[in-house]
């Protein structure tokens, strides 16, 4: 190691019984020749111990069909090079078909997850996991091994606890809140706004009294979701505050006597709060609005107040229609602030009827607000369940379309987030077809980001021939060919990914 | 021959032609990759049966019929031409000369190592890699390319290994006893001569060894392996012959983007004769191009457990000290985690470390889970580097699927 220069022992003495003389040559050839005789002897020589054998545990057989080797390749692809968003629609389709990883893939694909979807799609590891998260802790999948029961709650890590607490509240609502209370003062808060937040899944009155008195935790977040939750609770002690405080505040001026009542509009007097007491700030209103709002402290809070109860209570008190209080609101001060409050409002609590009449609302203001109509009304559906969210996107897109909004009708498609049908599919593409026919050259709405997101989608069997007739519509020569092409091509991959699935 | 025109993306129809009897083709597109999608559409047209016109093919075809027949002249004009024989004495003229070389070489090289030997290892470990590379280079310029490969492998060992100061010494002491041997060549018996000659980077003509006889059997491929260094690509091949139970290795070499000559599955039986290099215990090899795939086995004969793995290394060294790696098969054993590494226990408990450089452990755990396995690779007396598994009569592969590493099936 140190090297030949700083030893001065002859090299002869190294290998004293050496059968060989060692051919003339300097002291670092003769120290290198020992050191083979030496190293091939071992080399030729050496057998490793018998010792006690490990007993290792041998993992059950693999009963369950397994995913077939091209979908797997498929998934490697996708892993590499994209597109990114149907890797979860790869998996989601796999979890669904009941098969199962060949074993050999499966700590490769353990790896492309993260821990909260591994939970998700556990189905597809199939018991092969738990034999090699015995192995090693690291293949352990948070919270599905484990039994639901109140020890491993007490005794689970913050990410194991949620995972266990989700579960619970699906199940059985009343024993996870009976948990949560049993540790309640005890948990750290970041842990305490973590179970918060899964305490919304199985959401009820029961929660009420709880949630109450998280109102009054230190910590902001913790106070913010406890309101949140209360706000979708319309019986509570909290909405009847909340009404309360709105009752000056939001009211119709007394119908004016006489035959022409019924002709003339009513006038909509709107005060803005005065002060905030202090129920009101345990409920959750700020006092200052963000800095890059530009609103008033008053007309904040006003909003504030506004966007908690549900507007279908309004429309009970005032006995009128979602379409006639909106046009009161629309003549009134305030309209834009009132307007806004109302939307919020219904995306805590939706309705098909006001979610209409805003939705009116917000393309009747498309002329000046264009991107916000858009959003707006993509927030409102958003809240809705998927199913019935289909049906009124469908509507929306037909109502933009009819107004000639083509451009709104294309970027509310992109912007809405569930899986069409086959007719909210047809419509899309029928808009799109109008908007290329109408259209001088291509735009950022059909951009790449645009395409992939309405490539994911679609449903794809009535996408393909439509996407194929709008090619045949549009001919060769147009400069939207690249991008309806690519987007051809994404749908022809989805096929092919949901064949190899199932094949 | 088939013809058509494809309207790409371009303002021109790209004209795209096929020869049948040849499988040649020509596409006017810009794409770099041959060929391109426009012939495989054309082609794909063909075979699900389209109706092509046969006779008068327009313009552009008949001109590129026109110069291939040309071209095809040219080339057998050429070949016609008597070869210009070979001038013994400029042959051995040349020899000489490189024997020269790299008898400096081995000077140098000499020198070099009693330089290492001197100062310490732990001081030349504490080199940047050019004092290594230097080595190799000045060892590529004196011909002896096999031994500026062995340089290369210890620049590498004594930055990845553990044990790199015993993996070392060992190295620069069988390359003393390589020296040494070369030096004295003539009085070594013929196989190891001719061993010692491969090992400094001589190499057999093909011709001269396709023309002898080799050895006829089906050979099965149990092992594949792809290497590369800067842009050249190395496919390494095992096959082992169902009769004659010899291991045969066979290696395949591409620059840049060339596809390789032969190709080999995992799996595949070829009917073969097989003929090998000159040297001690030989087993690289050439098949002959008469080779034809008959079948597929997806077994693993031979296998035997570490004791056997031991002693096959002992008796090989026997015949051959230079010997760095030896290929075997072993199995039935298990697959073990021991803090970072993982190792092979065979029924008795004796245990064989794997190379650090195998990924797939998790993953041939996962297959495995917890039963036997045979395993195909190289001992080279430290650890064991495998290439191919063979678990409940199926092999696999060390597969690397676009980023994913996993145990590939042979199919």
């Amino acid at each position: 190691m140190l090297g030949l220069a700083r030893h001065t022992s002859a090299v002869d003495e190294l290998l004293p019984d050496a059968a060989v003389k060692l051919p003339e040559g300097s002291r670092e050839e003769g120290l290198l020749r020992c050191a083979a005789a030496a190293l091939l002897a071992r080399l030729a020589g050496q057998r490793s111990a018998v010792a006690e054998a490990p007993a290792t545990a041998r993992a059950a057989n693999i009963a369950e069909r397994v995913i077939a080797d091209s979908a797997l390749r498929l998934l490697a692809h996708l892993s590499a090079e994209g597109p990114k968003e149907l890797i979860g629609e790869w998996f989601t389709r796999a979890s669904k078909s009941g098969r199962v990883l060949p074993p050999q893939w499966i700590p490769a694909v353990f790896e492309m997850l993260t821990a909260e979807l591994r939970g998700e799609y556990a189905s597809i590891f199939g018991a092969r996991i738990h034999w090699l998260a015995d192995q090693d802790a690291r293949w352990a999948i948070e919270g599905l091994g484990q039994e639901c029961n109140e020890r491993n709650w007490q005794t689970g890590s913050v990410a194991e606890r949620v995972a266990l607490l989700k579960r619970a509240r699906a199940t059985d609502p009343d024993t996870g809140r009976a948990w949560l209370e049993g540790t309640w003062s005890a948990d750290a808060p970041e842990a305490r706004e973590a179970f918060l937040q899964a305490l919304k899944i199985g959401l009820s009155s029961a929660d009420e009294v709880f949630l109450e008195q998280a109102l009054d935790d230190k910590r902001k977040s913790v106070r913010l979701a406890a309101a949140d939750h209360l706000s979708r609770l319309p019986g509570s002690a909290f909405m009847q505050r909340a009404l309360e405080r709105l009752r000056p505040a939001f009211e119709f001026e007394p119908r004016p006597a006489g035959l022409l009542a019924k002709f003339s509009s009513r006038k909509l007097r709107i005060e803005l709060p005065s002060a905030l007491d202090k129920a009101a700030l345990r409920d959750g209103i700020e006092i200052k609005p963000p800095a890059n709002a530009k609103v008033g402290e008053r007309s904040f809070w006003l909003t504030q107040m506004l966007s908690v109860p549900p507007p279908q209570e309004w429309s009970r008190r005032f006995e009128c229609t979602a379409t006639e209080l909106l046009d009161a609101v629309a003549r009134s001060d305030h309209a834009g602030q009132v307007f806004t409050a109302l939307c919020a409002a219904c995306v805590r609590h939706p309705d098909g009827e006001w979610i209409d009449a805003l939705c009116a609302g917000w393309r009747a203001r498309a002329a000046d607000q264009a991107s916000g109509a858009v959003a707006g009304i993509a927030a409102l559906l958003e809240a809705l369940p998927t199913d019935e969210r289909d049906q009124h996107v469908q509507a929306q897109v037909k109502a933009l379309r009819n107004q000639d909004l083509i451009d709104l009708s294309l970027q509310l498609l992109t912007c809405t987030g569930h899986a069409w049908s086959s007719a909210t599919t047809s419509l899309a593409f029928e808009v799109l077809l109008m908007h290329i026919q109408g259209s001088a050259g291509p735009s950022y709405l059909l951009g790449p980001s645009a395409l992939e997101s309405w490539g994911r989608r679609v449903d794809i069997a009535s996408a393909a021939p439509a996407v194929q007739r709008i090619l045949d519509k549009i001919g060769t020569e147009s400069p939207f060919r690249n991008a309806v092409e690519r987007l051809l091509k994404l749908i022809e991959f989805r096929i092919d990914m949901h064949k190899e699935l199932l094949a | 021959m088939i013809w058509g025109e494809c309207q790409g993306s371009g303002a021109n129809p790209y004209q795209v032609r096929f020869a049948l009897a040849d499988t040649g083709y020509r596409c006017t597109c810009p794409s770099r990759k041959q060929p391109c999608k426009h012939v495989l559409g054309l082609l794909y047209l063909y075979a699900g049966g389209g109706s092509f016109p046969t006779t008068a093919p327009p313009a552009f075809v008949e001109e590129w019929l026109a110069n291939r027949a040309k071209r095809a002249d040219a080339k057998a004009a050429r070949d016609s031409l008597p070869s210009v024989p070979v001038d013994p004495e400029a042959q051995a003229r040349r020899l000489d000369k490189r024997e020269g070389r790299i008898g400096l070489g081995l000077e140098q090289l000499q020198a070099w190592m009693a330089d290492i030997v001197s100062q310490g290892m732990a001081h030349a470990r504490a080199q940047p890699q050019s004092f290594w590379m230097q080595m190799a280079a000045r060892l590529v310029d004196a011909q002896a390319p096999g031994l500026a490969n062995r340089v290369r492998a210890m620049a590498a060992m004594v930055l990845t290994e553990e044990n790199w100061s015993e993996r070392l010494l060992g190295a620069l002491a069988r390359l003393q006893l390589l020296i040494d041997a070369y030096r004295r060549i003539e009085s070594l018996p013929t196989p190891l001569a001719a061993e010692a000659r491969s090992l400094v980077g001589w190499t057999q003509k093909q011709e001269e060894l396709l023309a002898r006889r080799g050895i006829s059997d089906h050979w099965q491929v149990i092992g594949k392996r792809l290497t590369s260094e800067d842009t050249l690509r190395v496919q390494s091949t095992w096959l082992r012959g169902q009769k004659c139970h010899r291991l045969a290795l066979v290696l395949d070499f591409a620059v840049g983007r060339q596809a390789f000559t032969s190709v080999f599955t995992l799996g595949q039986v070829f009917a073969a004769e097989a003929v090998f290099f000159d040297g001690v215990r030989p087993y690289r090899a050439l098949l002959k191009p008469s080779a034809a795939a008959v079948g597929v086995s997806l077994h693993l004969t031979g296998a035997v457990d570490i004791g056997g793995v031991e002693s096959e290394l002992g008796a090989a060294l026997v015949e051959n000290p230079w010997l760095e790696r030896w290929p075997v098969a072993v199995g039935p054993v298990t697959v073990v985690g021991v803090q970072d590494r993982w190792l092979l226990v065979d029924a008795l408990g004796r245990r064989l470390p794997i190379a650090r450089s195998f990924k797939h452990g998790w993953s041939l755990v996962a297959l495995t889970g917890g039963e036997t396995v045979d395993l195909f690779g190289e001992w080279d007396g430290f650890d064991f580097d495998p290439i191919s598994v063979c678990f409940n009569s199926m092999l696999y592969s060390l597969a690397q699927i676009d980023a994913v590493t996993v145990l590939a099936r042979a199919v």
